[in-house]
């Protein structure tokens, strides 16, 4: 059987919303083996993001526990948890989130700048992903001077620069439109095939259809 | 490179970030130039006095040189008592009288100036630029007099002692020796120089002086020797020239507490400028921020990039400011140069690279740590409810 | 050597008046006796305090250094040996007189002396008080502009967090001179309600400076004073940079195309 990369035990999260408490999940477990390509679909507000934030350390679980390669989070410091994202987890977001003034390859140095890794390398690095999601050509173009596709796939190498066990995608093709998106989708099945463990949160049907699996939040609960 | 990130946005931010190099600039030169003001009279005011070569001065009890029209009589003896202490190299007493100066032809009218009457070659008091030292019956007088009068070195011109009794009484001509500038000599006064003696007969002071400047020898310590020659006479007081600087601060203390107040204002002005712009930027960037603690970024990293941020503002606008505390300073001193009873000589501000490095530091950890608090806030916050707000 | 004032000058009924400050520091009432001489070699005379002085609030004298004593003037005269001379005297006129023209009569009676108008005294005494005051003007000069950038900067902050509503008003068909005169009105009652707290603090560090230089010299002078033109003066600089920035910044805020701000 595969290595587990990450695993949920009956995870539940609430929310204060003013005096009220939102329970956002409800229970849930899940496990992502290595080489895994999991699709969390499910409606806006069902709990899709919360589970992804919660897998990769991002957000701390109300009750239940996450076991990341082995380490359960709950008995790590808030450093601990960034330096392991930071190492072992590539978070991609809806919006983007690249530095507007740092160019591409500037962009995916950061992770590997924050990592430490000596200058020469890095940049070395920051070019083989960028060639990688075949943006060669764009190194030194800024988030401004990019298409939306082109800034998603600037942020996917950004995920990829320190060679995480795990790719967490949050909305990752919500601000672009279906020829893009195809292109996004395309790129993590390539990903995946070469090795790269993926989890998706998603609203789009044709991105969770490419996945290898996917499973559906509803409520804060996995659909049966 | 967060903080390249945030250099990079001051391009394309320009009016903002000028605005905010200009508040910077502003308040750092304020910040400076009310630091160059608590210390410029005290500093100017002791290299004035250092620069005569005398060390101690004999007044009259409770005054200061210049500072009233008291005298210490029988000085000829004191003058034995006060050469005969050990340590003591020089004595050099000055009588000061007012008196009018006529141009012996009557052609201009006359000037009222203070005389310092002076014993030959002790021109601790004033610098000879033209001509020569006053010899017995001759007068040394500043460009003004000699200007007002039309009289040059050669020229006659009358002396008496002025007010209302000296236009009965005693008179003497004199011809010019020379030219000279006054040390000590405030805005828009007048001075000339005679032999001690003529002063003496002139203004009917025998065996009297305003004051003496006495010069130490090498290796002595001032307060020894004041002290060696108050335990001989105790009839006058004898002033060390940080006793004057003392004084004339206290006299100015005004001026230093004011500068404190405004030095004060400036910072924490500049505090909050930084403090605000930095604020609004963070609030600006929060999702970003959330996002790069997601990828992993640690809080130190990215607050150390905001502080950069703040510390590389602070350090433009106030080297900026530092040089427009210079400016400023020189237009201020205009202002202040008209302060009267103060030598021309010193000056309120004086430019010390002391000041201006020790404004610029204070901005730059001021506003750096200004900056720090909203960083350190946002860095704080909850990194998935922020994503969560941030997401469409 | 024999000094003007001696021992035989010695006024019958010697009183002085003495200000407080000394006084209390050397610890003279009414009735105490005083030594007076003129030089520290002279023979002293002996004087009773007929009376304390409050000083007057007069800042040319707050850094005085010696104490100021009263005397009957033909007692000083007799004791510093200089009978029948004064420094100055003061000339009460009939009201309608020419005061120039009688300086200008009096002046060649009195050679050696010179006769000024008590306004002309007053200005030629107050040049302490006049560079003082020029000098508080550039510093409230510089502070303006240095408020003048903050504030600019606050409103290019809130142009950037408005345009997006301001877009969105301008496309729901607001017009663009209701839009530009709320800016306006906006950024002049920031800078009005900013102004009335600067006042309150103006008017609470004023107690303060005042507390404090009046103990610090020993005083009753007033060191600062909150009048109703400083407040009229502060209030209307305030909401006048606040309305220039308030232009300033609707002008930025109105030139863009509503549509560019939205995303079309």
């Amino acid at each position: 059987m595969s290595e587990i990369v990450v695993a949920a035990r009956d995870l539940t999260r609430d929310y204060r919303t003013g005096r009220a408490r939102v329970r956002a999940l409800r229970g849930v477990s899940i496990n992502v083996p290595r080489g895994d390509f999991l699709a969390v679909t499910g409606p806006s507000g069902s709990g899709k993001s919360t589970l992804l934030h919660l897998l990769g350390g991002v957000d701390t679980p109300t009750s239940g526990e996450v076991v990341f390669l082995g380490r359960n989070l709950a008995r790590m410091s808030v450093e601990e948890r960034a330096a392991l994202r930071l190492n072992q987890v590539g978070l991609v977001f809806q919006r983007f989130h690249l530095l507007p003034m740092l160019t591409a390859l500037e962009n995916v140095e950061l992770p590997l700048a924050a990592a430490r890794v000596p200058r020469g390398r890095r940049r070395a690095r920051a070019a083989a992903v960028l060639d990688r999601v075949a943006l060669a050509d764009r190194l030194h173009h800024g988030p401004g001077e990019l298409s939306g596709g082109q800034c998603q796939r600037v942020a996917i190498a950004r995920a990829l620069a320190n060679e995480p066990a795990l790719v967490l995608a949050d909305e990752p093709t919500g601000e672009l439109d279906r020829a893009t998106s195809r292109e996004v989708l395309a790129l993590f099945q390539s990903l995946n095939a070469e090795g790269t463990t993926v989890v998706v949160a998603t609203h789009d049907l044709e991105l969770a259809a490419g996945a290898k699996r996917s499973i559906e939040v509803v409520d804060g609960r996995t659909a049966p | 490179m967060l903080a390249l990130n945030s250099m990079r946005e001051f391009r394309t931010r320009p009016l903002r970030t000028l605005l905010t190099l200009a508040g910077v600039a502003v308040t750092t030169a304020m910040l400076a130039d009310m630091l160059m003001l608590g210390r410029g009279i005290t500093q100017s005011f002791g290299e004035l006095l250092e620069s005569r070569g005398y060390e101690l001065r004999l007044t009259p009890r409770g005054t200061l040189p210049f500072d009233t029209e008291a005298t210490v009589p029988g000085f000829a003896t004191l003058r034995d008592s006060v050469a005969s202490v050990a340590g003591v190299e020089r004595v050099a007493p000055v009588l000061a009288a007012s008196v009018t100066v006529e141009a012996a032809d009557d052609a201009r009218p006359s000037v009222e100036a203070l005389a310092l009457g002076m014993d030959s070659g002790d021109q601790g008091l004033y610098r000879l630029t033209e001509g020569e030292m006053p010899r017995p019956g001759e007068v040394l007088t500043d460009a003004e007099v000699g200007d007002s009068l039309g009289a040059e070195p050669g020229s006659v011109v009358r002396l008496r002692p002025a007010g209302a009794s000296g236009a009965w009484g005693r008179r003497a001509t004199a011809q010019v020796s020379g030219v000279g500038e006054f040390a000590f000599a405030s805005r828009g006064d007048l001075q000339v120089v005679l032999r001690l003696d003529d002063l003496q007969a002139l203004s009917s002071q025998d065996d009297q002086v305003s004051f003496a400047m006495i010069r130490i020898g090498e290796g002595s310590d001032p307060d020894s020797v004041r002290a060696a020659i108050l335990a001989r006479i105790d009839r006058v007081e004898i002033v060390t020239l940080a006793g004057i600087s003392e004084r004339l601060d206290a006299r100015l203390s005004y001026f230093r507490q004011t500068a404190l107040i405004l030095a004060t204002v400036s910072l924490v002005v500049a505090t909050l400028l930084v403090g605000t712009l930095t604020a609004v930027s963070v609030s600006e960037r929060l999702g970003l921020i959330a996002a790069l603690r997601a990828i992993g970024l640690s809080r130190r990293w990215i607050v150390g990039g905001l502080a950069a941020e703040s510390m590389v503002l602070c350090a433009i606008g106030g080297g900026i400011g530092v040089a427009l505390s210079v400016a400023v300073a020189g237009y201020l001193e205009s202002i202040l140069s008209d302060f009267p009873g103060l030598p021309v000589a010193v000056r309120f501000f004086v430019v010390s690279a002391d000041s201006l490095v020790t404004a610029f530091a204070l901005l730059l950890v001021a506003g750096t740590a200004a900056g720090l608090i909203p960083a350190l806030n946002a860095t704080r916050l909850e990194v998935a409810s922020i994503l969560h707000k941030e997401a469409p | 050597m024999p000094l003007k004032a001696a021992a035989q000058d010695c006024p019958d009924r010697f009183e002085v008046l003495v200000e407080r400050p000394y006084a209390a520091a050397a610890g003279l009432t009414v009735g105490s006796t005083v030594s007076v001489r003129p030089a520290i070699e002279a023979e002293p005379c002996a004087a009773v305090v007929a009376g304390i002085l409050e000083p007057p609030p007069d800042p040319a004298a707050l850094n005085a250094t010696r104490p100021r004593v009263l005397f009957h003037l033909p007692h000083l005269q007799g004791l510093t040996g200089r009978r029948n001379e004064v420094d100055y005297f003061t000339v009460r006129t009939r009201p309608g007189t020419d005061l120039a023209t009688l300086a200008a009569d009096l002046d060649p009676l009195l050679p050696g002396a010179q006769v000024l108008p008590v306004s002309e005294v007053a200005e030629r005494s107050s040049t302490t008080f006049r560079v003082v005051s020029r000098f508080h003007t550039a510093i409230a000069a510089i502070t303006l502009i240095a408020g003048g950038v903050f504030l600019a900067c606050i409103m290019i902050l809130k142009v950037q967090e408005r345009r997006l509503p301001v877009a969105a008003a301008r496309l729901t068909g607001i017009p663009r001179r209701l839009l530009f005169w709320w800016t306006v009105a906006e950024a002049a009652l920031l800078s009005t309600l900013g102004g009335a707290a600067g006042l309150g603090v103006g008017i609470a560090s004023s107690a303060v400076v005042n507390a404090y230089y009046q103990r610090y010299y020993d005083t009753t002078l007033v060191f600062s004073q909150v009048t109703g033109g400083v407040v009229t003066e502060a209030l209307a600089l305030a909401v006048l940079l606040g309305m220039a920035a308030g232009v300033f910044a609707a002008v930025r805020l109105l030139a863009s195309n509503p549509l560019d701000e939205v995303g079309r």
